[in-house]
């Protein structure tokens, strides 16, 4: 009788991991480090004929700014530098000195943990989304095109249990709705022109412990 | 005696196994969504904007199709994607976002399919990956969408979506290099 429990037990247990191998995984990882694609929702503002108009400049105008064509996009790793990636490389760090293209910054923030183990980080502050097309924004205004954008921006930070084989599963979300600045567009203005959008990122992997 | 119930038994996990195995996701990648008649874009939708950067209007699809019902995309966002269709989602998120970052016609109508999914978090995430693939194509196909999207929030994003589309990119402006000047503080 012994056996016929353990064999049915088996075959529940066999029933039950159907189930939960379907959790969520994928997204980037890149040698152990989670890139999730960041979205960028950039419109400004400018003076047409004497008619206020806007223009609109997302991810990929970013990317074709900095001479890139399709096949790569922008990702935000753990560290917040935001990369350029394709379907599974790294091409270059763009938030790091001298190549100062794009760059998420945190200002005043608050946060908590929660969930078992407090395996949960929420965070909500101000963040700063900046990006001049040179990569020298510690030298001042020379790109053609820039901008620099602030807003409210909440960020979650969730990992699970790490299993047999030493990972985890690891999930980051950005997401800084109303973004507004001002900026720099070369080929359409003078000078400086109001700026609004968004700026998010999502992302989940696989990450060894 | 006993082997008869362990073979009984047995036989019956299997079953039980094979039932389950059944009820899955039949196949990541695999569309269920609302069938997507081909139908092309309004002229009169067009015509105020400047010409499409990557992709030709006659060769739009979807406008047509029923949105479906379950709403609230726009809060649902991607971030929980756990359950049993979470393999199935996380697949078709991330085809998703390496669509968006192609220029060619066959990968925007693969992200304009998806704005009909059942799922709203696909829903959603269709309307992100639509926005930055870029261009006007989309644009009366995202107000088709919102006209008969009853959810309030799915509609404002879909709108949101349009109206960003319609603007012109800023490539375009430079191409276009018009009378500009700076807009007064």
């Amino acid at each position: 009788m012994k056996m016929t429990t353990g064999i049915l037990g088996c075959a529940l247990v066999a029933g039950l991991m159907t189930f939960a191998a379907a959790e969520a995984q994928a997204g980037v990882v890149i040698n152990n480090v989670l890139y999730s694609p960041l979205k960028i929702k950039i419109a400004g503002q400018y003076v047409k004929n004497g008619k206020i108009a806007k223009f609109s400049f997302n991810s990929k105008e970013v990317l074709k700014d900095l001479g890139y064509n399709s096949n790569v996009k922008l990702a935000v790793a753990w560290s917040g530098d935001v990369w350029i990636i394709n379907k599974d490389a790294t091409v270059k760090n763009i938030s790091l000195y001298p190549n100062d293209f794009l760059f998420i910054n945190f200002g005043t923030y608050v946060y908590t943990y929660s969930g078992k183990n407090n395996n949960t980080y929420t965070e909500a502050g101000v963040s700063y989304v900046n990006f001049y097309d040179n990569g020298e924004f510690l030298y001042g205004t020379d790109s053609d095109n820039w901008f620099e954008t602030q807003g409210v921006y909440s960020y979650k930070d969730v990992d699970g249990n790490t299993n047999k084989q030493g990972y985890y599963n690891d999930h980051e979300s950005y997401n800084a709705k109303a973004l507004n600045g001002d900026g720099h567009f070369i080929d359409v203005t003078g000078g400086t022109v109001p700026v609004t959008g968004s700026a998010s990122y999502n992302g989940s992997g696989k990450i060894l412990d | 005696m006993r082997p008869k119930i362990v073979i009984a038994v047995l036989l019956a996990g299997a079953a039980g196994i094979a039932f389950i195995f059944f009820l899955k996701p039949s196949q990541v990648g695999q569309p269920r969504m609302v069938p997507a008649p081909v139908v092309q874009p309004t002229a009169s939708a067009m015509e105020s904007r400047p010409a499409p950067s990557q992709t030709a209007p006659t060769q739009t699809a979807i406008a047509a199709a029923t949105p479906a019902k379950p709403a609230n995309a726009a809060n649902i966002g991607v971030s929980e994607v756990t359950g049993p269709d979470a393999e199935y989602l996380q697949a078709q998120i991330d085809r998703l976002e390496d669509l968006e970052s192609k220029d060619d016609d066959a990968s925007l109508q693969a992200i304009l399919k998806e704005l009909t999914n059942t799922n709203p978090i696909i829903r959603h995430v269709a309307i992100e990956a639509t926005i930055q693939f870029g261009g006007h194509t989309a644009v009366p196909i995202l107000q088709g969408l919102a006209a008969r999207t009853w959810d309030p929030q799915e509609k404002k994003e879909l709108l949101d979506a349009a109206e960003f589309l319609a603007l012109p990119t800023l490539s375009e402006v430079r191409a276009e290099n018009a009378n500009a000047r700076i807009l007064p503080p």
